[in-house]
């Protein structure tokens, strides 16, 4: 399995990518939502992309809308990683076409749980 | 705090005799942290001067409070995705056209901790069964802990727990945002009635259920234990019910009650033809 990080802190990333990597996926990571879209549109074979709301150029919620309507990697999973937590917006991103999405602060395990319903784990 | 190995023997009876719950010794240091609260609401300035206490105050309600805190809550929502589906996929369509005369289910959540099992399970009911609407369901909740049964029957949840196991779609459909909780529509939370019950003790009165969820529970029983167990919640089924348990439990060959069988990637068990 291989999944695409994106998010504009170096941390996160980097914490991110070690639960991701404890789990078994490979990765890969991207800075903001245009550098994520360059690396799909570069980049064949991401199965799952972990996504940030917030961040400079393109904002998460954009990014997805962008990669659905172009049709990039269209069986890829995306899950939106975010404090925010209202309701109309996780519902927008869910008609962007999110999978899934996963408040912070969330528990490694609670990463796995999402993980296995999105069949990416057993 | 900390106390002797002949107090924490002490302690394991206790639990053990009024919630069949079996604490091995090396996990000593979960008295410590379970029954601070407990020892402290007793008056008892450490864990020591609390079962001294204890070994003096025979009362029904210190002990319960001790077997109470130490019961483990674990729990999420959908936990365990493959019973989920099972549930969706088989169980529930046998017992749907089994009961199509009497338009009744009874599902009972045993072992419910905070309740989001029953609440999953009514979920689960809404968004593929859209039939079940004017039938009569009933899911009901038990546990050994009152604080636990409260908070359920609450059907509020923090971030942390609705983060578990809860798709996002489900969450904006069925559960509305309250500051920094979540809570549980009144459509489901009528679905749904909790009631404290210990699996060991006399039940108290409930329906005949056409289908138990009893997991992860059974694996802290002894062996005696966990026949009466399934004795009773045997004598709560229906004949042609069904019986799930936990991934890594199995309703021993010893008691002739049950029948595994295996769908849709699970085990579950139904009532054996001559008990």
């Amino acid at each position: 399995m291989r999944a695409l990080i994106v998010d504009d802190s170096r941390f996160i990333r980097q914490h991110l990518r070690q639960l991701l990597e404890h789990i078994g996926l490979s990765c890969e990571e991207a800075n903001d939502g245009r550098e994520a879209l360059r690396k799909l549109r570069d980049s064949e074979g991401f199965d799952f992309m972990l996504l940030d709301v917030n961040m400079p150029q393109m904002s998460g919620l954009e990014c997805v809308k962008t990669l659905r309507d172009a049709g990039l990697h269209p069986p890829m999973k995306v899950m939106m990683v975010t404090t925010e937590a209202d309701h109309s917006f996780i519902r927008r991103a869910l008609e962007y076409g999110a999978d899934e999405f996963l408040m912070k602060p969330f528990t490694p395990e609670s990463l796995r749980e999402k993980l296995m319903m999105l069949g990416l784990v057993a | 705090m900390g106390c002797s190995d002949s107090d924490y023997d002490y302690l394991r009876q206790v639990v053990l005799a009024r919630s069949a719950n079996r604490i091995d010794p090396s996990r000593n240091s979960l008295f410590e942290a379970k029954l601070k609260p407990v020892a402290r609401a007793a008056g008892a300035a450490n864990l020591e001067e609390f079962v001294s206490l204890l070994r003096i105050d025979q009362t029904p309600h210190l002990q319960r409070a001790v077997a109470e805190a130490m019961t483990i809550h674990e729990t999420s929502f959908f936990r365990d995705c493959k019973v989920f589906d099972a549930l969706r996929e088989t169980i529930l369509p046998r017992l749907i056209a089994a009961n199509a005369a009497s338009r009744s289910l009874r599902i009972w959540s045993a072992a419910c901790s905070t309740g989001q099992e029953a609440y999953s399970v009514a979920m689960l009911l809404r968004e593929h069964f859209p039939a079940l609407a004017d039938w009569d369901v009933q899911i009901a909740g038990t546990d050994i802990s009152r604080p636990v049964i409260e908070y359920a029957k609450l059907g509020r949840y923090r971030r942390m727990e609705v983060n578990r196991g809860l798709p996002a779609r489900m969450l904006v459909k069925y559960l509305v945002r309250d500051g920094e909780e979540w809570e549980v529509l009144p459509k489901l939370r009528s679905m749904c009635a909790f009631q404290c019950a210990n699996l060991c003790g006399p039940l108290p009165k409930m329906p005949v259920f056409d289908l138990v969820l009893l997991r992860n529970v059974l694996l802290y029983f002894t062996e005696e234990d966990r026949s009466i167990v399934f004795r009773d919640v045997r004598r709560q089924m229906t004949s042609d019910g069904y019986l799930v348990l936990g991934a890594s439990e199995q309703a021993e060959d010893s008691t002739r009650l049950f029948q595994p069988e295996f769908a849709t990637g699970c085990y579950f068990y139904r009532p054996s033809a001559a008990p």
